[in-house]
This record gives structure tokens, C-alpha cells and sequence, in this order.
């Protein structure tokens, strides 16, 4: 009897490691801003490149009045606004054809089992044969409505079957501490075995992102200085111009911390400090990343003061425009004790890490939209060119640079020309943009593409998301029992507040100017 | 600048100089000091491209393709123009492309043309070598198509000795196959690390894509083990193209040949043996048309059900797959043709798939061997 799982021999050699299958790909918010802005366009820049299945549909579930003419109309407009790519006249009928709309509520058991009927009608045509993904651009608080319904509409099979699969993709937040994550967690899993989740942090899809572990360990040059003996301090910058916009009621309940310390800046940091997996299976190198969490050194008790900064941004000036305080915004409270800016020096207990401080810092309005790794290598011993210690020498740095300006750039020292000998650090610098020339490609484009190849390698698995935040709930335990009435203020438009400096100046260092 | 050579690309203005004299000529260049308006200009440079063209015709092609291949990829671009017809005489040129780049700078790749007649066009290899940028890939783009690169005898070996990878097209090739042997064999000297890029494979990815996933053993399972008859049609000129595809169904099927008949003009009847049996395979050529593969029908069957897929070129960048289902409709896919530019843009960079490749040239020359001529 021929097998469903038997490998594919045709499949070497493709452009992509694993082909993406037939599959319908259902969205649960199909009508929202997410799937406008972000979901749509990069299935369509998947379709222009070839890599979707030919057998394939996209259904969008939502409660606006919408049909399948409306849905397609919205989906164009988002691609002519958002997608990378412009829309092509002559694929767009193509693809405009694969797109369907189901009215339904999250809420109401009646329109899964609609849903079901419209998928199974929508599969014939489109000859999937029941490999089914759904997509939950939801709140969380729905996440356990949505997968009980599914699963009592018979719209998921199970993970070890021998016929099609199903799997579900879910946007963070996962959880707004450990506890509520591992609620979150535990009612999907009521559901879905965790090789059919695919937690999706769109960070993780950024081509520089993946290219840390090409960097570390593609080249031979940084491995072997990759640990205590050479690197005095690293430095994760991930900073937003933007203030708070129209996300004050979900900021409000969340802050600096939960929203980008948690997830997008841990994984940073698992990339950066992970040990060498001994392969890319995604159990491998997520097994892996995971060691970093489980070694970071606990923040409690005292030592969240000594040891982590929060902040909130006050009125400035944003480019030259004045730009209200945090507490001034629509939709935030005038007693709002929630952090905008989180800095902290952490260590991860280890033997590759011993006594290296890591520095993380996130804030909202600040000077521009800059995501940076800084790995500050240690000084040169202090004789020959290094002597003079009133003008030491500056230490080398390796900067990757993840958004904008792709690239990495390392500070050496140089010698002047001329018959003196003056040395002087210089920045050899390389930028994605002008070395490869064409866009990257989005990274909702590449983790659709992995969920429908089945990888989970760039997706977060419940072990670390719940190891994540067994690692931040001290934090915030210690934040919630100080009852602090008010947080430092930096002026919007400024890189912080002076408390985060001192953070780093007690040490004798100072957060580089990005 | 001397105007635009494509969207948004410009050509510097190109200086005559002698052969000895290209370097400083290209440094001189990157001295000169921009208007105190102008763009910041950087250079850029991420490979050697030497691309070899054998004709004034195929030069003034290839003038035309090296605007958009440095966009995609910045490359030293040094442009070997062959004239066997003119008067013996070597002759130098030096330029570079300009794109823009963001927040108002410029981006330049050096383009330097060596134009070479009568005898003289031996002694381009002696000019090439002294003006390769020391540890970077070079790539050589061997542009004539009508015969295979090793045709070409001791200029070729030349050339490709200071390539690390040979990018050329087999599509047009007057004799496949004995173009295709030739090539096998120079193919299976070269050393392993060396990239062999045909632009007709990788023209065939998105079909070889669109089969590997309607066939895959998740939709339907069994089906690459039970092929039985493959038919390939294919346009005038396409006939390497669509035999490439057919090797690489031998090869990544385990599928070994016995026999082949060739009629020349309009088919190739091919008897394989696989683990289940024999197979069949078709390769037939339309009388008019571009030069593409049309059409590929694929049937197979498990445990005595047959079933068959149909996967069609349904016009430019749209290929088609349908099963013998009723209700399935045809589902389309895009796929990325691109021109000729493009193709060779995309093989500057790729290191991986030779060992896929040289596996279907290697089934593709065991075809050749059990033809019947």
C-alpha cells in the first residue's frame, strides 16, 4: 500500500528545502488589518514566485458583511498598498481565484460547521485534498472558543493519521504571564498536538534574523571567538519611532517588556548565544535555543532594581514635530504606570557566557525605527598601540544589523597615513541592499510558506514560550509589588532615560549610538 | 553619463585605453571626485562575470542583458566581444553601471569590454586572467548557444580554467545530441567544487517544482512509483530543454534506459526500466511555437488504477496542472520565466543543486548512448 509519507525524490534541489502541499488556508480574522496588510500580500508574493502550491485556497472568515467579490476586492486593495512586490495584472486573475470568504463569528458553534461544508466544496474545486491550516488573527481570549469549535465541527485530524493534516498558526502574545500562557498553551493542546501549532513570531522570519546562524556558523572566522574569553559585552538594541498609536488598549495591559522582551528580543538572544545544534531539524535547533533560556540567570528580589530599567516616554519632539507623553496619548490612562522602555543587563549562566553581560533595550519614541546586535569584543592588552590610557583604544565590534539598512559592519583599528603612528577605528561595513541587490522577501512570506511545508523550525515552541516567561514573571512580580505610581520619564525623541545609561556607565561601558 | 542603458541603470561614459592600462583606468574612475551635488557612489563588486560572446551580434545582446544582471548582482563585468571576421586586433574599454541606491547614493559595477578580432581572439584569455578582482567567484557566461561550450575547443578550456562556476543555455543547440554528450564529458572532468549552470534547467525549476508537488506522495501517494508513460511537447528549439526534464525524471525515479529511437524533426521514443516496470517516454516536437516546453502528460498506475496528470504552459509565466478528476478545475501557477538576464543573475549566486544537476546530465548522456540514430 503506497504511503502519504513516503519521501519525495522530485522534491531535491528545489529553491526550497520542503514544498509547501495543497492546502486551503482558512483566516480566522480574514477581514482584519493583519491579513489586509500582511497575510494577503505575502501569499501573493509566494504565488508570484511560484512556491505556493498549485492546489490551493485561501479562505477568509470574518463577521463583515463581506463575499467572496468583497474579499477579493479588500485583498487587492492590500496588495496594491502593501505588498513588496506590484500587483502583476496578468497573475492576479490567478491568484483572485483562490481567494474565498465565509461570514461567520468566532463565537457562534452553527458557522464551523458551515464553515466545514464551504471548505469541503471550496477543496473540490480547487482539488486540496483536505490539508487544512488555520490562521488565528484573533484576541487570545478566543484562541480556546476557536479551537474547541474546530474541533467539534470536525475540522482538525489528527496529528499521526494517515490522512490530511491540520495545523494552526497563532500570533502572539501567548499569554500575559506564565500562568495565562500556559493556559493559552494547554487549550490548544486540548485540541492539537504541538507539532500541528505553529506559534508565529514575525521576527523570526527576517532574512537577518536567519542570518545570525549563517554568520555563526557558516564562517569560520567568529565561532572560535564566540564566548568569555574574547567578548566583553553584547548589546541587543530593538528601538521604535512610533509611539503608541492605536494600540493603547492592548499596550496598556502589556508594556515594553511583555510585548517585545518576551518573545522577539529572547529569541535575539537565543540566536546570538546559542551553542552550535548539530543539526537544523526544528527540534534541534529550537532544543537549543531553549538551553539559553533555561540558563538565564533568575532577575528577582532586589536585583530587578540593580538590574532592569523601566520607563515611560514623555512629550518631545519626534523629526523636528511635537509629539505628546505617553500619558497625554488617546486611549491611556493619565495614571498609567505601563513601560514604553525596558532596559536590562542579564547573564547567561554558562560556560560558553560566564560574566558576560548581555544588555537588552526596547523603547517606543525613540530618536528612529533601529533593530541592532552589537558584539563588543575585549580591549587589546595596553601596551603598544593600546598605551596610552587616556585615549584607549576602541574595542572591536561586530554589528548586526537586523531592520533598516540589512547588514553587519566590524570596527577595527586602523593606522593613519602618514610617518606618525596614529590609529584610528574604522568600519568595514556590509549591506544586504547593495550586496544582493533584490528586496527580501517579507517575513510573513517565509513562515507561511514553513507552516505549509510543515517546518516548524522558525516558530516558537511551548516549552520556550512558557520558559520565556517563567523568565520575565519575577520582573513583573517585582514591578507589580514595588506599586510604583510613576515611571522615569525620557523625553520622546531622546534614546532613553539617564537611568538606563547608568545602567551600563557603572560598568564603564555605554550603549552605542545606533 | 552617456544615458540609460536600462530603468534607473546608466553606463558611464566608456574611455578607450590600452590592455596594460585597464586598471589604472578603473581606479582612476573611482578617484575622480563627484560634483559637489552629485550622488556618494560606491563601488560594488561581489564576482568576476567574464561573459564570452563569439559574435558582434552576440555582443551587442549581451550589451544589452549586462545592465540588469549587475542590478541583481555586482559583479567586475568583463565583456569579451569576439569578431572571427574582423581584422586582428584587441582593444579595450572601460565604463561602469550605475544604479540608484537608497538616501540619494549610487551604486557602480566596472564594466570592461575587450574586443578581439581574427586571431587575436585566441589571446583573450591572456587578457582576461590579469584583470580577474583577486578572491572573489568568478563566473564565466559562455553566451553562443548553437553548439555546447566544449565545441569550442581550446578557448573555451581557457576561460573555464579561471571559472569557478560556467553559466551557458543549451537551448538552441543544432545537435542536441551530440552536444549533449560532449558536454556530459567535459561536465564529468570538472572538478566537484566547480558550478555548472545551464540556463534551460534552471528554466525548467518551476515545472520541475509544479510536478514534484502534484505528484508528491501526500496528494498521491504511489504515483512516482508507478509512472508508466511520460509525453513531453515541446517547441521548436526546446528539444534539450524538455530532454533535461526527462533525464531528471530518470534520474531522481531510478528509471534506467534500454532503448531510443530518434525520428529527427519530431520525436524521441525513449524505453526505461523502473522497480515496477517499464516506463515510457515521449518527447515530441511542435512544428511552430516558442521555444518551451508545452505540454508534459504523466501517467501512472497503483494497484491497477491509472490516472493521469496533465501539466500545460498556458502562455507566459502561467503553467497549469489538471487532474482526470471530475469537478477538480485547473489550478495555475506563476512562475518566474524572467529574460535571459535574470536567469543568469540568479545562477551568479547559487552554490547549491550541481550535484542535481550533473546527475541529470549524467542520465541525460545515458540516453544519448542507447538512441538509435
Amino acid at each position: 500500500m503506497p504511503e502519504r509519507d513516503e519521501p519525495n525524490p522530485l522534491a531535491a534541489g528545489l529553491s526550497q528545502s520542503l514544498l509547501a502541499q495543497p492546502c486551503s488556508l482558512a483566516i480566522f480574522g480574514g477581514s482584519g488589518d493583519l491579513a489586509k496588510r500582511k497575510l494577503v500580500p505575502a501569499l501573493y508574493n509566494l504565488a508570484l514566485d511560484g512556491v505556493l502550491p498549485a492546489n490551493f485556497a485561501v479562505v477568509g472568515i470574518g463577521r463583515s458583511d463581506f463575499d467572496d467579490e468583497t474579499f477579493r476586492d479588500v485583498a487587492r486593495e492590500g496588495v496594491e498598498r502593501f505588498s513588496r512586490r506590484r500587483l502583476d495584472a496578468n497573475h492576479w486573475p490567478d491568484f483572485e481565484r483562490s481567494l474565498f470568504y465565509h461570514r461567520g463569528s468566532v463565537d457562534d458553534p452553527a458557522s464551523y460547521a458551515e464553515l466545514k461544508a464551504r471548505l469541503e466544496k471550496i477543496e473540490a474545486a480547487c482539488g486540496v485534498s483536505g490539508n487544512r491550516v488555520f490562521y488565528l488573527s484573533i484576541p487570545p481570549d478566543r484562541f480556546r472558543t476557536c479551537a474547541e469549535q474546530l474541533r467539534a465541527a470536525g475540522l482538525v485530524t489528527p496529528s499521526d493519521g494517515p490522512g490530511p493534516f491540520t495545523r494552526i498558526i497563532v500570533e502572539k502574545p501567548i499569554g500575559h504571564d506564565l500562568a495565562s500562557a500556559r493556559e493559552v498553551n494547554e487549550t490548544l493542546a486540548q485540541v492539537f498536538d504541538e507539532r500541528q501549532i505553529f506559534r508565529i513570531d514575525h521576527y523570526l522570519g527576517k532574512e537577518t534574523v536567519q542570518n545570525i546562524l549563517v554568520m555563526r556558523f557558516g564562517n569560520a572566522i567568529f565561532e572560535p571567538l564566540w564566548n568569555q574569553k574574547y567578548i566583553d559585552h553584547v548589546q541587543l538594541t530593538v528601538a521604535e519611532a512610533e509611539g503608541v498609536g492605536t494600540r493603547a488598549g492592548y499596550y496598556e495591559g502589556a508594556g515594553a517588556l511583555r510585548d517585545m522582551v518576551q518573545n522577539h528580543i529572547l529569541q535575539l538572544l537565543c540566536h546570538v548565544a546559542m551553542e552550535p545544534p548539530w543539526s537544523l531539524d526544528p527540534d534541534v535547533v529550537r532544543d537549543h535555543k531553549l538551553e539559553v533560556i533555561q540558563c538565564l540567570r533568575p532577575v528577582t528580589g532586589d536585583d530587578v532594581d540593580a538590574r532592569v530599567v523601566r520607563a515611560q516616554y514623555g512629550a518631545g519632539f519626534h523629526r523636528g514635530d511635537a509629539v505628546p507623553g505617553y500619558r497625554q496619548e488617546e486611549g491611556v490612562g493619565r495614571d498609567s504606570t505601563t513601560e514604553t522602555y525596558v532596559a536590562l543587563q542579564l547573564f547567561i549562566d554558562n560556560w560558553r557566557w560566564a560574566g558576560v553581560p548581555f544588555y537588552l533595550r526596547t523603547g517606543k519614541r525613540l530618536p528612529k525605527r533601529a533593530s541592532e546586535i552589537a558584539v563588543h569584543f575585549k580591549d587589546v592588552p595596553q601596551i603598544l598601540f593600546n598605551r596610552d590610557r587616556d585615549a584607549p583604544l576602541a574595542s572591536n565590534v561586530l554589528a548586526l544589523r537586523i531592520q533598516p539598512d540589512e547588514g553587519l559592519s566590524l570596527r577595527i583599528s586602523a593606522k593613519l597615513p602618514g610617518p606618525q603612528v596614529q590609529v584610528y577605528p574604522v568600519k568595514m561595513d556590509f549591506q544586504y541592499g547593495s550586496t544582493f541587490g533584490e528586496q527580501s522577501p517579507e517575513a510573513y512570506e517565509r513562515l507561511l510558506l514553513d507552516v505549509m511545508a510543515g517546518d516548524a523550525t522558525l516558530f516558537m515552541r511551548r516549552d520556550a514560550v512558557e520558559a520565556s516567561w517563567a523568565w520575565i514573571d519575577p520582573i513583573l512580580a517585582a514591578w507589580e509589588r514595588s506599586g510604583a505610581r510613576w515611571l522615569p520619564e525620557y523625553d520622546a525623541g531622546g534614546w532613553g532615560p539617564v537611568e538606563a545609561d547608568r545602567l551600563m556607565q557603572s560598568s564603564g561601558r555605554r550603549w552605542r549610538t545606533l | 553619463m552617456s544615458g540609460a542603458a536600462a530603468s534607473g541603470i546608466a553606463l558611464t561614459e566608456a574611455r578607450s585605453v590600452d590592455l596594460g592600462a585597464v586598471e589604472a583606468e578603473l581606479a582612476r574612475l573611482w578617484r575622480a571626485p563627484a560634483a559637489d551635488d552629485g550622488p556618494v557612489t560606491t563601488r560594488a563588486c561581489t564576482s568576476n562575470l567574464i561573459a564570452f560572446c563569439a559574435s558582434p551580434a552576440e555582443a551587442a545582446a549581451c550589451e544589452r542583458d549586462v545592465p540588469e544582471i549587475v542590478r541583481q548582482h555586482p559583479a567586475r563585468v568583463l565583456l569579451l566581444a569576439a569578431d572571427a571576421e574582423a581584422a586582428p586586433a584587441l582593444e579595450a574599454s572601460v565604463s561602469a553601471f550605475c544604479y540608484p541606491a537608497g538616501r540619494g547614493g549610487r551604486f557602480c559595477s566596472e564594466y570592461v569590454v575587450l574586443r578581439a578580432g581574427g586571431d587575436a581572439v585566441q589571446r583573450l584569455p591572456s587578457a582576461v586572467r590579469p584583470l580577474l578582482v583577486g578572491d572573489l567567484p568568478t563566473t564565466l557566461w559562455w553566451t553562443p548557444s548553437d553548439r555546447s561550450p566544449p565545441d569550442a575547443g581550446k578557448l573555451f578550456a581557457q576561460l573555464d580554467a579561471m571559472a569557478d562556476q560556467v553559466v551557458y543555455d543549451s537551448r538552441g543547440w543544432r545537435d542536441p545530441v551530440d552536444a549533449i554528450v560532449a558536454t556530459t564529458r567535459w561536465a564529468g572532468e570538472a572538478p566537484p567544487a566547480k558550478a555548472i549552470s545551464d540556463l534551460a534547467w534552471r528554466r525548467l525549476e518551476a515545472w520541475r517544482r509544479l510536478v514534484a508537488c502534484a505528484l508528491d506522495p501526500a496528494v498521491v501517494p504511489g504515483a512516482l512509483g508507478g509512472v508508466r508513460e511520460v509525453t513531453v511537447e515541446h517547441g521548436p528549439h526546446a528539444l534539450p530543454k524538455a530532454w533535461l526534464f526527462a533525464a531528471w525524471l530518470a534520474d531522481r525515479l531510478e528509471w534506467r534506459p534500454v532503448r531510443g529511437r530518434l525520428t529527427p524533426g519530431r520525436e524521441i521514443v525513449w524505453g526505461f526500466v523502473s522497480r515496477s516496470g517499464p516506463v515510457e517516454v515521449q518527447v515530441r516536437r511542435g512544428r511552430a511555437g516558442e521555444p518551451e516546453m508545452k505540454r508534459v502528460d504523466i501517467r501512472w498506475s497503483v494497484e491497477g488504477a491509472e490516472a493521469t496528470r496533465t501539466f500545460e504552459r498556458l502562455g507566459p509565466g502561467r503553467l497549469g496542472v489538471a487532474g482526470d478528476a471530475s469537478g477538480e478545475r485547473p489550478a495555475v501557477v506563476a512562475t518566474v520565466e524572467g529574460s535571459r538576464s535574470d536567469f543568469v543573475a540568479r545562477a551568479l549566486p547559487a552554490r547549491g543543486g550541481r550535484s542535481l544537476f550533473r546527475a541529470a546530465l549524467g542520465a541525460a548522456r545515458g540516453m544519448a548512448e542507447v538512441l538509435e540514430r
